[in-house]
């Protein structure tokens, strides 16, 4: 556990109580099938995920395309509703909240997408972006709402000027920006950031993910950060959850993850983080046999461990160390 | 540059229309439509202030006689200028469809938005009964429509409307499905819009366009049902005079020789709606990006 996260525990002893959980939260997809029912097939996106997720911390969460990330995000938002489990946001389950309940919860839970040209809408400007969400909750009048836009894009580091703008007239560095902006608004205290840089070109990355840190400070925000990329998570989280078929397979702090992750689905994404070079470790090896099976571990055709034993039982989390869970029968374990 | 755009900031969906303007000029087919259709427009609605209104007196001295410098294009059976016939039924032609496609228009945004916002069921129903009502045969409603009464303009009004508003529904809620998955609105919502800003502030600016030409065309659909119905003795009253109305009262007037009777009525319904057809594909090729290319 890193010291920074100790000495914040200390200091707020109600960060304890988790901000957001997820509980055993399931998205299931099914496809219509003909008139009698038949051919209908299911498609878990989510399966079975638990989370807490304190106030004050960072969570990053990574997987490959298709591992259901986005659906998780999205749902942790009441944005999509969950096939079973709850999503409980400062002690209330949204899904059983009314409309108008939901809706006074949004304040407190904002999303930026991941491509920054379809988030905003293009017959609206900036400005009027920005401030919608004031208006929706009746914020202030007009005056002061006119500050709090001038103010929040000088936060993200656009000029006040650009309020006039139209999202056709900016780059998508600059559209991203107004997107966090409009997130911002409200003040909320958990945002979720699904894949907020991947649209974006390397060097514009980096400045929305140094931007990103900041405002973590500024704003006390508590981050779902969802990524498909390691170096990503590992600059702005202090936690780390991994997910593969829809499942969390493991998740602990950033340093055990990131350095000594248990979890050969980790690890191989580790290596194709740093390596282009084939390695042993190979992602693309047979992914498509995965929805073949239904016993067992989900990373059973491409992890060069399996054993038959894999192949029949399905791996649960379990903590490997204080604070970091995998879901693997053989994690490593080197210290 | 930032000053153009502040003029307009609070209009979001004209931008786009406005935008388009220039475009629309420049395209050759369009801008002819415009000034055709603008033409018969201003006519229809003052020519008779202008020209008056003695030579729609029936004069029994001049029954079938031919264009000429007196009588452009002619007189019809009860000898009264046959272009000051066509103007008076140009006024009620096209009052009447465009009147028709508003409230076809009203009905359909309401009916596609409603089924393109809701999910599941309510949605089926909606497209399921939409269905059932596009296979009603036209003909059928009207001679039901018989049935409630002597035909008025009204009554005309209410059939052209109730026979041609499913496709502005069809279109609305396939629009509006597409733009409830865009990232923008999902937006809105975690920001906590409620349904009527959603529609008003998101869903219908952003569908205007297409809109609008399904409108202009639907205008041109209009006219031309009218005139089927007038002409069949189903549509507006025979003692007012419409397009459709004219054609039919001409019909025998052929058989005497008199062509103009039937020809020049007939020639304004083509060029009107030909116009109408030209200006929606302009508005189409301009607002549309993706036909933006083609012209």
């Amino acid at each position: 556990m890193s010291s920074k996260h100790t000495r914040m525990e200390k200091r707020n002893p109600a960060a304890d109580i988790s901000l957001l959980a997820l509980c055993n939260l399931t998205k299931e997809y099914r496809s219509a099938g003909n008139l009698w029912g038949g051919n209908s097939s299911r498609l878990t996106a989510v399966e079975n995920v638990t989370l807490r997720i304190r106030a004050g911390e960072a969570w990053g969460l990574v997987g490959e395309s298709g591992s259901g990330k986005s659906t998780l995000a999205r749902m942790a938002v009441a944005l999509q509703r969950p096939t079973s489990g709850q999503v409980v946001l400062s002690g209330a389950d949204l899904g059983t909240l009314g409309k108008k309940a939901l809706r006074g919860l949004r304040r407190q839970m904002q999303i930026v997408f991941q491509n920054p040209y379809s988030a905003l809408d293009p017959l609206m400007s900036v400005g009027a972006s920005i401030e919608e969400p004031l208006v929706n909750f009746d914020v202030a009048d007009v005056e002061e709402r006119k500050q709090r836009v001038a103010s929040l894009l000088r936060d993200v580091g656009l000029p006040e000027r650009m309020m006039n703008a139209y999202p056709y007239q900016l780059s998508g560095g600059e559209r991203q920006r107004v997107c966090i902006a409009r997130a911002l608004a409200l003040r909320p205290r958990f945002l979720v950031c699904d894949e907020p840089v991947s649209a974006l070109d390397k060097s514009v990355q980096a400045q929305i993910i140094n931007l990103l840190r900041t405002l973590k400070e500024q704003y006390g925000l508590t981050y779902l950060l969802i990524s498909h990329d390691l170096a990503v998570v590992n600059h702005v989280c202090d936690k780390i959850a991994v997910m593969l078929r829809g499942k969390i397979i493991e998740q602990g702090d950033r340093r055990d993850v990131l350095f000594q992750p248990a979890h050969p689905y980790t690890r191989a994404l580790k290596a194709a983080a740093s390596n282009i070079v084939a390695n042993p470790w190979d992602l693309a090896r047979r992914p498509g046999r995965e929805s073949m099976f239904e016993r067992g571990c989900v990373f059973q055709y491409r992890c060069p461990s399996a054993q038959r034993f894999c192949r029949e039982e399905t791996p649960t989390l379990r903590e490997i160390r204080t604070g970091h869970f995998a879901a693997c029968h053989f994690p490593f374990k080197e210290l | 540059m930032e000053d153009d755009v502040r003029m307009v900031v609070r209009l979001p969906g004209v931008i786009q229309l406005i935008r388009a303007m220039p475009l629309f000029f420049r395209h050759r087919l369009a801008r002819a439509g415009f000034w055709v259709l603008a033409v018969i427009a201003v006519l229809s609605l003052f020519g008779p202030l202008w020209f008056g209104n003695d030579a729609l007196t029936p004069d029994a001295s001049r029954i079938y006689s031919p264009p000429s410098a007196g009588h452009l294009l002619g007189t019809d059976q009860l000898g009264r200028d046959l272009f000051l016939r066509i103007l008076e039924g140009g006024r009620v032609s096209l009052l009447t469809g465009l009147a028709a496609t508003l409230l076809a228009t009203f009905f359909g945004c309401l009916y596609g938005i409603a089924s393109g916002m809701a999910r599941g069921w309510l949605d089926r129903i909606l497209m399921g009964f939409l269905d059932a009502l596009i296979s009603i045969p036209v003909i059928l409603l009207v001679i039901v429509s018989q049935a409630f009464g002597e035909s008025s303009l009204l009554k005309v009004t209410l059939v052209i409307a109730l026979a041609s508003w499913m496709g502005t529904a069809r279109m609305m809620r396939t629009e509006c499905r597409t733009l409830m998955e865009a990232d923008f609105i999902k937006a809105a919502i975690a920001g906590g819009a409620s349904s009527i800003r959603l529609v008003f502030r998101h869903l219908l600016p952003n569908a205007l366009a297409p809109l609008v030409v399904v409108v202009t065309v639907g205008v041109g659909q209009a006219i031309l049902l009218e005139s089927t119905l007038s002409f069949l003795n189903l549509g507006v009253p025979a003692t007012v005079a419409s397009w459709g109305n004219l054609l039919g009262n001409g019909m025998s007037s052929v058989l005497s020789g008199a062509w103009w009777v039937v020809l020049f009525p007939g020639l304004s319904i083509v060029l009107t709606v030909l116009a109408i057809n030209l200006i929606g594909d302009g508005l189409r090729d301009t607002i549309d990006p993706k036909h933006r290319s083609q012209y």
